[in-house]
């Protein structure tokens, strides 16, 4: 176990949406791994209502209610420290609430969908930790892929997807029975990855590959790749609401892809800020944010119109976006 | 100092007390799911050692993928292996010509009529590398005695970083250009075979994308089987730039 990290014992039930701040529309909220903040933008507005002070390195994040889960990590590789761990801030106020051990370097993280379980990333280990959040135990340390960093949970949260960079593999993880059950080669440099709402595909993004991998979550195999224009360093990856299309973060492309589900054609390409790899849809569908990390920013793109309609400062090393209530 | 003999023993070894290795699960040999990896001759220490850490690192990911990587040298048959890494060329008629083999130096002669395939550079190719970086690059007059390597210690976009703090951790030493293109080697075999099990094996290797950690897909040129790669500008312990090697660049 981590020392100088308050194992939280207190599991902290915070407000859901009903009553949660004065604004009925969801927040941004981006995490900045050299400013050691997370900006929480109001997307009605697109205006910057907060930063939260979270150091070192923030950069994988999620939300549950008031809850903001943050992965911190030192940077010092392959030496786990009182600096690695998850971050809980309340984001009303941007108070640390809690702090949980998720193994050594995690990178990026999600959660269950009451917030009683943390899975995460652990870079430079080559593992995936599985923490229950209720009493602060680490449930399981699994062995995935190598310099793992992507993570995503299955809309009937069965299933965890972990991509690990370095070994080009997709690991799943059984939530059930907490065990990999299965491996499968991706193209080169895996680094995120999403499930489709109706459960039925994921996608994984390859940043050498320069493409997406299409998987049928029932068989956990590739179907399909989608392939990316020459620029494209393809990172960050969402779904709309309605599954019908992928937006892809292209990284060093400074662009994001629309890409068409159905057909798996790049339909439109859409330029942002500098090296987007963070990429977040609003659940209505109608607008994009991502982290931008060599501007420090974040661009938020008007789907419908399929343009930038703003630029938000946000702070050094933009890594992630997350879209909460 | 002569070179020291590299053995399968010593090899297993190594892998056994790596941490990576010792936290994945045990599972039984079986022969038809093993990839056999063959090493010919003596390798210098530097690529010793990288290789050793490539085949520790892709023990992983053929562990994951359910193959079993055996490591052997040549002198023990090289039927059914996925590919031979070596310094310098096997005489003829010692390799099948359907297997592959991967070069970490130049040889006189390259490219045969086999299934040879480079990583490493000449000479000839270093200095053309260094004198279009001369033209290319307005720092350049500054530079003192400036090198032409494939890899640095202080390289870290791409997940460099986490590779050279890996290497570091593994062997204790910093991962030089011949650490990292015995790594490379194993790495493309192993990935090639993983990626394509029924191809032939000369098909599946110049038929992929690589990942060496240099931000661009890494290929070997399929006229020249020499492999495509950024090249890197030193002086010192200094990056002072970065330029692609293709073929027909010399």
């Amino acid at each position: 176990m981590k020392m100088g990290w308050t194992v939280a014992l207190m599991f902290v039930v915070l407000t859901t949406s009903a009553s949660f701040g004065q604004s009925p529309a969801p927040r941004a909220y981006v995490s900045n791994e050299r400013a050691g903040t997370v900006t929480v933008i109001d997307t009605a507005t697109d205006r910057v209502v907060r930063q939260i002070t979270m150091a070192p390195r923030p950069r994988g994040l999620e939300v549950i209610g008031r809850r903001l889960f943050v992965a911190l990590s030192d940077d010092n590789p392959h030496a786990t420290s009182d600096q690695d761990g998850i971050a809980v801030a309340d984001v009303e106020t941007g108070a640390i609430l809690a702090r949980y051990d998720a193994g050594s370097d995690p990178e990026r993280l999600v959660l269950n969908r009451d917030g009683s379980r943390l899975y995460a990333a652990n870079e430079d280990a080559g593992t995936a930790t599985i923490t229950d959040l209720k009493t602060g135990q680490v449930l399981a340390t699994l062995v995935v892929g190598i310099e793992p960093e992507g993570i995503a949970i299955s809309p009937d949260e069965r299933w965890v997807y972990v991509t690990a960079e370095t070994s080009n593999t997709v690991s799943v993880i059984d939530t059930n029975a907490l065990k990999v059950v299965s491996n499968f080669l991706v193209d080169p440099r895996p680094r995120d990855a999403a499930f489709s709402p109706d459960g039925t595909r994921a996608y994984v993004s390859a940043e050498i590959g320069g493409s997406v991998a299409v998987i049928d979550v029932a068989q956990h195999r590739v179907i399909a790749t989608i392939e990316l224009p020459a620029t494209a360093k393809p990172v960050g990856v969402v779904v709309s609401p309605d599954s019908r299309f992928v937006y892809v973060a292209n990284g060093h492309g400074n662009s994001v892809a629309f890409v068409d589900a159905q057909s798996l054609k790049v339909v439109a390409t859409v330029p942002v800020g500098r090296r987007p790899w963070g990429i977040a849809i609003t659940p209505d569908g109608r607008k994009l944010y991502t982290a931008n990390g060599l501007s420090g920013d974040s661009s938020v793109i008007d789907i419908e119109r399929r343009r930038v309609t703003a630029t938000i400062p946000t702070g050094a090393g933009a890594w992630g976006v997350v879209i909460g209530r | 100092m002569p070179a020291p003999a590299l053995t399968r023993r010593d090899l297993l070894a190594w892998m056994l007390a790596t941490p990576l290795a010792a936290a994945l699960p045990a599972r039984a040999v079986s022969a038809p799911d093993g990839l056999r990896l063959l090493v010919h001759g003596k390798l210098p220490e530097a690529a010793a050692q990288g290789l050793q850490f490539g085949v520790a690192e892709a023990s992983v990911t053929s562990t994951l993928m359910r193959r079993e990587l055996q490591l052997g040298t040549s002198a023990a048959g090289i039927t059914g292996a996925i590919g031979v890494i070596s310094v310098e060329p096997p005489s003829p008629g010692a390799v099948p010509s359907a297997t592959p083999i991967v070069l970490l130096r130049d040889v006189p002669g390259f490219p045969d009529p086999g299934c040879t395939f480079r990583a490493g550079l000449t000479e000839t190719e270093r200095t053309a590398a260094l004198e279009r970086w001369r033209l290319e690059s307005p720092a350049a007059g500054k530079a003192a005695d400036p090198r032409v390597v494939a890899w640095h210690p202080s390289l870290f976009r791409y997940g460099a970083a986490e590779l050279n703090d890996r290497y570091r951790k593994q062997t204790g030493g910093p991962m030089t250009s011949e650490a990292w293109l015995a790594w490379f080697a194993v790495k493309a075999l192993v990935d090639s075979a993983l990626r394509a099990p029924d191809a032939p094996r000369c098909q599946a290797l110049a038929g992929t994308r690589f990942d060496g950690h240099k931000g661009r897909p890494l290929v070997f040129d399929p006229t020249t089987r020499v492999l495509r790669q950024p090249l890197y500008i030193v002086s010192g312990d200094e990056v002072l730039g970065e330029l692609l090697w293709e073929a027909g660049n010399r």
